[in-house]
């Protein structure tokens, strides 16, 4: 009976994998621009998408920051695979981009300190309550930080493209170029 | 009475290591900008793109930080075959698959790797782009008929008047 329960559960890990994190991320990734020209928005994000207190402890700090923000999910897992309660970072992709533009976008993810201590908290609990402590639960962090810009189009680009209908510009009198090179001769 | 001390400090250090560094740190940047401006209907599909990657960490993740350029290069390679100009619908994802499992679990901890994916559609985007410089360019060969007609009015246009 451990056996095939042994044998069930390494089947599960070799299938799924561990700590599968994903990260659905809103928008289009514009890759013309790196959206440097573009002026940064430091107007407030909405309090609900930070996370404070016991919350921010359990499941990461949310959105936080205005300008320069950082987005923060813990997720967490039982048997190190199957993944419980703050699935993916969805949500708050969605609340830091809203209907504006990132730039300079860094994923940063992996065990940080937190997660450590975090799991160390539950495999503590689970092996007073069950003795299987460290195998019931998993942490795993995922960070992401970007510069929040105005959406302002680049204009200069657009104008530089003439309708297909447009008229051809009127030939120039002889002489009366104003062009500096045409003037020399 | 030695021993117990030595693990004590032994046990302490791989604590202070950890909690300190983290364990399979990634630290990816992504090229262009992300927005939300661009409306579905403002966005031409054009193919799809799919990057699969492992990063080989060592001593259980504590050593051995993916580079900062992970994807970068790749999603601009990805891009530019395929004369596209962004992504949409971008998913990361990465794990401990099967094949990281069994060389973490051969190795007992000393060689530890993850394999990471990220996928989505290639697009053109009919909305311009933010004021900036554009993606660093990726060396790929890209057909003549895909590389972007220049915008600005030929001189010998204007000159045949």
């Amino acid at each position: 009976m451990v056996k095939r329960l042994f044998a069930l559960l390494a089947a599960l890990f070799l299938s799924t994998g561990c700590y599968t994190v994903t990260s659905k991320m809103p928008g289009v990734l514009d890759l013309r621009s790196d959206g440097q020209d573009a002026p940064v928005d430091h107007s407030e994000l909405a309090q609900s998408a930070k996370r404070d207190g016991f919350g921010g402890i359990a499941f990461g700090g949310g959105v936080s920051g205005s300008g320069d923000v950082l987005i923060e999910d813990r997720n967490h897992y039982v048997l190190l695979l199957l993944p419980i309660m703050n699935e993916s970072s969805s949500e708050e992709w969605r609340s830091a981009l809203g209907d504006g533009q990132l730039r300079n976008i860094a994923i940063t993810e992996g065990m940080s300190g937190m997660s450590v201590l975090s799991y160390l908290g539950k495999a503590i609990i689970g092996s007073c309550l069950c003795g299987v402590g460290p195998f019931v639960a998993g942490t795993w962090d995922f960070k992401a930080r970007a510069t929040r810009i105005q959406a302002v189009a680049n204009v200069r680009e657009e104008s530089i493209v003439p309708p297909a209908d447009a008229p051809l510009p009127a030939p120039l009198p002889a002489g009366s170029s104003t062009s500096p090179t045409a003037q020399r001769f | 009475m030695r021993q117990p001390s030595l693990h004590r400090a032994l046990v302490l250090v791989a604590l202070a290591v950890v909690t300190g560094s983290g364990c399979y740190t990634v630290n990816a940047d992504l090229p262009g900008t992300l927005r939300g401006d661009v409306a579905p209907q403002e966005t031409e599909r054009v193919g799809t793109m799919t990057i699969e990657k492992s990063h080989w960490f060592y001593l259980l993740g504590l050593i051995g930080e993916a580079p900062p350029n992970l994807f970068a290069d790749d999603i601009n390679k990805s891009v530019q075959q395929k004369g596209a100009d962004g992504v949409t619908n971008l998913v990361y994802e990465s794990k401990i698959g099967c094949l990281d499992l069994v060389i973490t679990g051969c190795s007992a901890g000393c060689v530890a790797p993850r394999t990471y994916k990220v996928t989505g559609d290639l697009v053109r985007i009919k909305k311009p782009p933010p004021p900036g410089k554009p993606a660093k360019v990726a060396d790929v060969d890209v057909p003549a008929w895909m590389k972007p007609a220049s915008k600005v009015a030929r001189v010998s246009d204007v000159q045949r008047f």
